[in-house]
Protein backbone atom coordinates (compact mmCIF):
# COMPACT_ATOMS: atom_id res chain seq x y z
CA UNK A 1 0.00 0.00 0.00
CA UNK A 2 1.36 3.42 -1.00
CA UNK A 3 0.88 5.82 1.62
CA UNK A 4 1.73 9.00 -0.05
CA UNK A 5 -1.63 7.77 -2.52
CA UNK A 6 -4.21 8.35 0.41
CA UNK A 7 -1.88 11.66 1.66
CA UNK A 8 -2.50 12.98 -1.77
CA UNK A 9 -6.23 12.12 -1.80
CA UNK A 10 -6.90 13.89 1.56
CA UNK A 11 -4.89 17.24 0.76
CA UNK A 12 -2.05 16.37 2.86
CA UNK A 13 1.17 16.67 0.36
CA UNK A 14 2.61 20.54 0.18
CA UNK A 15 3.07 21.85 -3.77
CA UNK A 16 7.04 20.20 -3.61
CA UNK A 17 6.05 16.85 -2.27
CA UNK A 18 2.79 16.77 -4.67
CA UNK A 19 5.72 17.76 -7.68
CA UNK A 20 7.41 14.23 -6.63
CA UNK A 21 4.27 11.75 -6.07
CA UNK A 22 3.26 13.17 -9.69
CA UNK A 23 7.11 12.50 -10.67
CA UNK A 24 7.24 8.91 -9.00
CA UNK A 25 3.39 8.47 -10.56
CA UNK A 26 4.64 8.80 -13.81
CA UNK A 27 7.56 6.12 -13.98
CA UNK A 28 6.11 3.17 -11.12
CA UNK A 29 3.06 1.22 -12.73
CA UNK A 30 2.35 -0.53 -10.61
CA UNK A 31 1.95 2.60 -8.01
CA UNK A 32 -0.10 4.40 -11.06
CA UNK A 33 -2.66 1.25 -10.79
CA UNK A 34 -2.77 1.41 -6.53
CA UNK A 35 -3.53 4.95 -7.29
CA UNK A 36 -6.29 4.39 -9.96
CA UNK A 37 -8.22 2.23 -7.80
CA UNK A 38 -7.87 4.49 -4.62
CA UNK A 39 -9.23 7.80 -6.29
CA UNK A 40 -11.87 5.31 -8.07
CA UNK A 41 -12.91 4.83 -4.57
CA UNK A 42 -12.44 8.36 -3.17
CA UNK A 43 -14.49 10.15 -5.78
CA UNK A 44 -17.22 7.45 -5.20
CA UNK A 45 -17.24 8.12 -1.13
CA UNK A 46 -18.66 11.39 -2.65
CA UNK A 47 -21.86 9.88 -3.92
CA UNK A 48 -23.50 10.15 -0.31
CA UNK A 49 -24.88 13.33 -0.54
CA UNK A 50 -27.80 13.99 1.92
CA UNK A 51 -29.69 17.35 2.87
CA UNK A 52 -30.12 17.06 6.54
CA UNK A 53 -32.50 19.31 7.69
CA UNK A 54 -31.20 20.43 11.79
CA UNK A 55 -34.35 20.35 14.40
CA UNK A 56 -35.56 22.85 16.21
CA UNK A 57 -34.28 22.63 19.87
CA UNK A 58 -36.15 24.47 22.31
CA UNK A 59 -33.17 25.01 24.79
CA UNK A 60 -31.15 27.07 21.80
CA UNK A 61 -34.19 29.37 21.75
CA UNK A 62 -34.75 29.77 25.55
CA UNK A 63 -30.77 30.47 25.53
CA UNK A 64 -30.85 34.16 24.59
CA UNK A 65 -33.43 35.12 27.14
CA UNK A 66 -30.87 34.99 30.30
CA UNK A 67 -28.10 36.72 28.48
CA UNK A 68 -30.45 39.39 27.38
CA UNK A 69 -32.13 39.44 30.84
CA UNK A 70 -28.59 39.85 32.29
CA UNK A 71 -28.04 43.58 31.43
CA UNK A 72 -31.35 44.96 32.55
CA UNK A 73 -31.31 42.84 35.59
CA UNK A 74 -28.08 44.66 36.52
CA UNK A 75 -29.32 47.83 35.67
CA UNK A 76 -32.58 47.22 38.29
CA UNK A 77 -30.17 45.99 40.68
CA UNK A 78 -28.26 49.29 39.88
CA UNK A 79 -31.17 51.52 40.37
CA UNK A 80 -32.35 49.46 43.68
CA UNK A 81 -29.26 50.19 45.41
CA UNK A 82 -29.11 53.84 44.08
CA UNK A 83 -32.52 54.24 46.06
CA UNK A 84 -31.53 52.31 49.37
CA UNK A 85 -28.12 54.54 49.48
CA UNK A 86 -29.73 57.58 48.79
CA UNK A 87 -32.43 56.86 51.53
CA UNK A 88 -29.80 56.01 54.16
CA UNK A 89 -27.99 58.70 53.52
CA UNK A 90 -30.92 61.00 53.92
CA UNK A 91 -31.60 59.52 57.06
CA UNK A 92 -28.58 59.81 58.58
CA UNK A 93 -28.40 63.64 57.38
CA UNK A 94 -31.51 64.22 58.71
CA UNK A 95 -30.61 62.23 62.38
CA UNK A 96 -26.81 64.14 62.75
CA UNK A 97 -28.86 67.65 61.85
CA UNK A 98 -31.68 66.59 64.64
CA UNK A 99 -28.99 65.57 66.65
CA UNK A 100 -26.50 68.92 66.06
CA UNK A 101 -29.95 70.78 66.67
CA UNK A 102 -30.56 69.14 69.85
CA UNK A 103 -27.35 69.35 71.04
CA UNK A 104 -27.18 73.68 70.33
CA UNK A 105 -30.47 73.47 72.13
CA UNK A 106 -29.25 72.22 75.18
CA UNK A 107 -26.04 74.37 74.87
CA UNK A 108 -27.99 77.60 75.11
CA UNK A 109 -29.91 76.28 77.74
CA UNK A 110 -26.88 75.71 79.68
CA UNK B 1 -20.95 34.20 21.23
CA UNK B 2 -24.77 33.19 21.97
CA UNK B 3 -26.04 29.39 22.08
CA UNK B 4 -28.58 30.82 19.66
CA UNK B 5 -26.12 31.99 17.29
CA UNK B 6 -23.63 28.94 17.53
CA UNK B 7 -26.91 26.65 16.65
CA UNK B 8 -27.38 28.80 13.32
CA UNK B 9 -23.45 28.70 12.50
CA UNK B 10 -22.59 25.07 13.21
CA UNK B 11 -25.40 23.02 13.91
CA UNK B 12 -25.90 22.33 10.14
CA UNK B 13 -22.45 20.85 10.37
CA UNK B 14 -22.70 18.92 13.56
CA UNK B 15 -25.94 17.24 12.46
CA UNK B 16 -23.94 16.28 9.41
CA UNK B 17 -20.95 14.53 11.22
CA UNK B 18 -23.33 12.86 14.09
CA UNK B 19 -25.59 11.60 10.71
CA UNK B 20 -22.74 10.10 8.76
CA UNK B 21 -21.80 8.31 11.68
CA UNK B 22 -24.64 7.20 13.42
CA UNK B 23 -26.38 7.15 9.57
CA UNK B 24 -29.68 7.72 11.22
CA UNK B 25 -31.29 11.16 11.24
CA UNK B 26 -33.52 10.30 14.42
CA UNK B 27 -29.85 9.66 16.73
CA UNK B 28 -28.37 12.83 15.22
CA UNK B 29 -31.41 14.73 16.08
CA UNK B 30 -30.77 13.63 19.53
CA UNK B 31 -26.80 13.65 19.89
CA UNK B 32 -27.21 17.24 18.53
CA UNK B 33 -29.62 18.33 21.47
CA UNK B 34 -27.55 16.37 23.87
CA UNK B 35 -24.99 18.30 23.07
CA UNK B 36 -26.64 22.07 22.99
CA UNK B 37 -28.07 21.34 26.56
CA UNK B 38 -24.48 19.97 27.51
CA UNK B 39 -23.09 23.37 26.25
CA UNK B 40 -25.53 25.30 28.14
CA UNK B 41 -25.19 23.23 31.42
CA UNK B 42 -21.04 23.46 31.38
CA UNK B 43 -20.83 26.87 29.47
CA UNK B 44 -17.02 25.66 28.50
CA UNK B 45 -14.14 28.05 28.36
CA UNK B 46 -12.21 28.80 25.25
CA UNK B 47 -12.28 26.97 21.84
CA UNK B 48 -16.15 26.14 22.23
CA UNK B 49 -16.46 25.46 18.15
CA UNK B 50 -13.60 22.18 18.70
CA UNK B 51 -15.47 21.44 21.90
CA UNK B 52 -18.73 20.93 20.21
CA UNK B 53 -17.38 18.44 17.80
CA UNK B 54 -15.34 16.46 20.14
CA UNK B 55 -18.89 16.45 21.93
CA UNK B 56 -20.62 15.85 18.62
CA UNK B 57 -18.17 12.92 17.38
CA UNK B 58 -17.74 11.26 20.91
CA UNK B 59 -21.66 10.83 21.49
CA UNK B 60 -22.08 9.63 17.68
CA UNK B 61 -19.22 7.16 18.49
CA UNK B 62 -20.64 5.79 21.90
CA UNK B 63 -23.85 5.10 20.10
CA UNK B 64 -22.27 3.55 17.06
CA UNK B 65 -20.01 0.98 19.58
CA UNK B 66 -23.36 0.43 21.33
CA UNK B 67 -25.49 -0.22 18.63
CA UNK B 68 -22.75 -2.79 17.11
CA UNK B 69 -23.94 -5.87 19.11
CA UNK B 70 -27.72 -5.31 17.99
CA UNK B 71 -28.58 -6.61 14.69
CA UNK B 72 -30.43 -4.09 12.57
CA UNK B 73 -32.21 -4.55 8.65
CA UNK B 74 -29.61 -4.84 5.93
CA UNK B 75 -30.05 -2.65 2.92
CA UNK B 76 -30.80 -4.65 0.12
CA UNK B 77 -27.24 -6.51 -1.74
CA UNK B 78 -26.54 -4.79 -4.49
CA UNK B 79 -25.31 -6.93 -7.60
CA UNK B 80 -21.57 -6.04 -8.53
CA UNK B 81 -22.16 -7.26 -11.89
CA UNK B 82 -24.01 -4.32 -14.02
CA UNK B 83 -24.40 -0.83 -14.07
CA UNK B 84 -25.07 0.79 -10.73
CA UNK B 85 -28.03 3.28 -10.23
CA UNK B 86 -27.55 6.43 -8.03
CA UNK B 87 -29.27 5.35 -5.44
CA UNK B 88 -27.59 1.76 -5.43
CA UNK B 89 -24.14 3.39 -5.03
CA UNK B 90 -25.04 5.47 -2.29
CA UNK B 91 -26.05 2.28 -0.35
CA UNK B 92 -23.44 0.65 -1.30
CA UNK B 93 -21.28 3.45 0.29
CA UNK B 94 -23.13 3.97 2.88
CA UNK B 95 -22.77 0.56 4.06
CA UNK B 96 -19.66 0.24 3.14
CA UNK B 97 -18.56 3.02 5.64
CA UNK B 98 -21.07 1.19 8.30
CA UNK B 99 -19.09 -1.83 7.91
CA UNK B 100 -15.64 0.23 9.01
CA UNK B 101 -14.87 -0.12 13.14
CA UNK B 102 -16.51 3.35 14.20
CA UNK B 103 -13.22 4.97 15.25
CA UNK B 104 -12.01 4.34 11.15
CA UNK B 105 -15.50 5.30 10.19
CA UNK B 106 -14.96 8.95 12.04
CA UNK B 107 -11.58 9.19 10.47
CA UNK B 108 -13.22 9.20 7.15
CA UNK B 109 -15.59 10.75 7.67
CA UNK B 110 -14.06 14.12 9.29
CA UNK B 111 -11.44 13.64 6.30
CA UNK B 112 -13.78 12.90 3.25
CA UNK B 113 -16.87 14.88 3.98
CA UNK B 114 -15.43 17.82 6.10
CA UNK B 115 -12.09 18.29 5.03
CA UNK B 116 -10.49 18.43 7.53
CA UNK B 117 -6.57 17.79 9.01
CA UNK B 118 -5.40 14.98 10.59
CA UNK B 119 -4.37 18.33 12.98
CA UNK B 120 -7.95 18.41 13.93
CA UNK B 121 -9.11 15.27 13.84
CA UNK B 122 -6.40 14.15 16.07
CA UNK B 123 -7.64 16.40 18.54
CA UNK B 124 -11.58 15.53 17.69
CA UNK B 125 -10.77 11.78 18.17
CA UNK B 126 -7.77 12.69 21.32
CA UNK B 127 -5.47 10.41 19.56
CA UNK B 128 -1.87 11.96 17.64
CA UNK B 129 -1.57 13.23 14.42
CA UNK B 130 0.09 10.37 12.97
CA UNK B 131 -2.23 8.22 14.85
CA UNK B 132 -5.37 10.00 12.77
CA UNK B 133 -2.90 8.88 9.37
CA UNK B 134 -2.70 5.66 10.17
CA UNK B 135 -6.41 5.13 10.79
CA UNK B 136 -7.08 6.58 7.99
CA UNK B 137 -4.63 4.70 5.72
CA UNK B 138 -6.24 1.36 7.38
CA UNK B 139 -9.74 2.50 6.46
CA UNK B 140 -9.08 3.43 2.79
CA UNK B 141 -7.63 -0.17 2.92
CA UNK B 142 -10.59 -1.66 4.05
CA UNK B 143 -13.10 0.05 1.92
CA UNK B 144 -11.10 -0.64 -1.38
CA UNK B 145 -11.40 -4.17 -0.54
CA UNK B 146 -15.44 -3.38 0.11
CA UNK B 147 -15.72 -1.38 -2.61
CA UNK B 148 -13.29 -2.94 -5.30
CA UNK B 149 -15.71 -5.22 -6.57
CA UNK B 150 -18.64 -2.28 -7.12
CA UNK B 151 -16.31 0.72 -8.81
CA UNK B 152 -13.60 -0.37 -10.11
CA UNK B 153 -14.56 -0.26 -13.80
CA UNK B 154 -14.10 2.59 -16.63
CA UNK B 155 -11.41 4.55 -16.99
CA UNK B 156 -10.12 7.39 -14.73
CA UNK B 157 -7.74 10.24 -15.50
CA UNK B 158 -4.33 11.03 -13.49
Amino acid sequence: MYKKIIDYLSGELNWLKILRFKWQLRRNDEMKSSFIEYKRMWDELRVWKEDIKIPEIEIVHRSGYPLRLKPAFLFIVAIIGIGIGFYLGLNSYISASDYMDYAVEVLYEE
Amino acid sequence: MNVERLYEKYGQMLMDISYRITQNRADAEEILQETFTELWNRKPTGGIVAWLKRVVVNKSLNLVRDRKNIKVEKDPPATPDGILEEKERKIIVKRALKNLPPIENAVVILKRYHGMSHREIANILDVSESNSRVILYRAMERLKEELKPYFMRGKINV
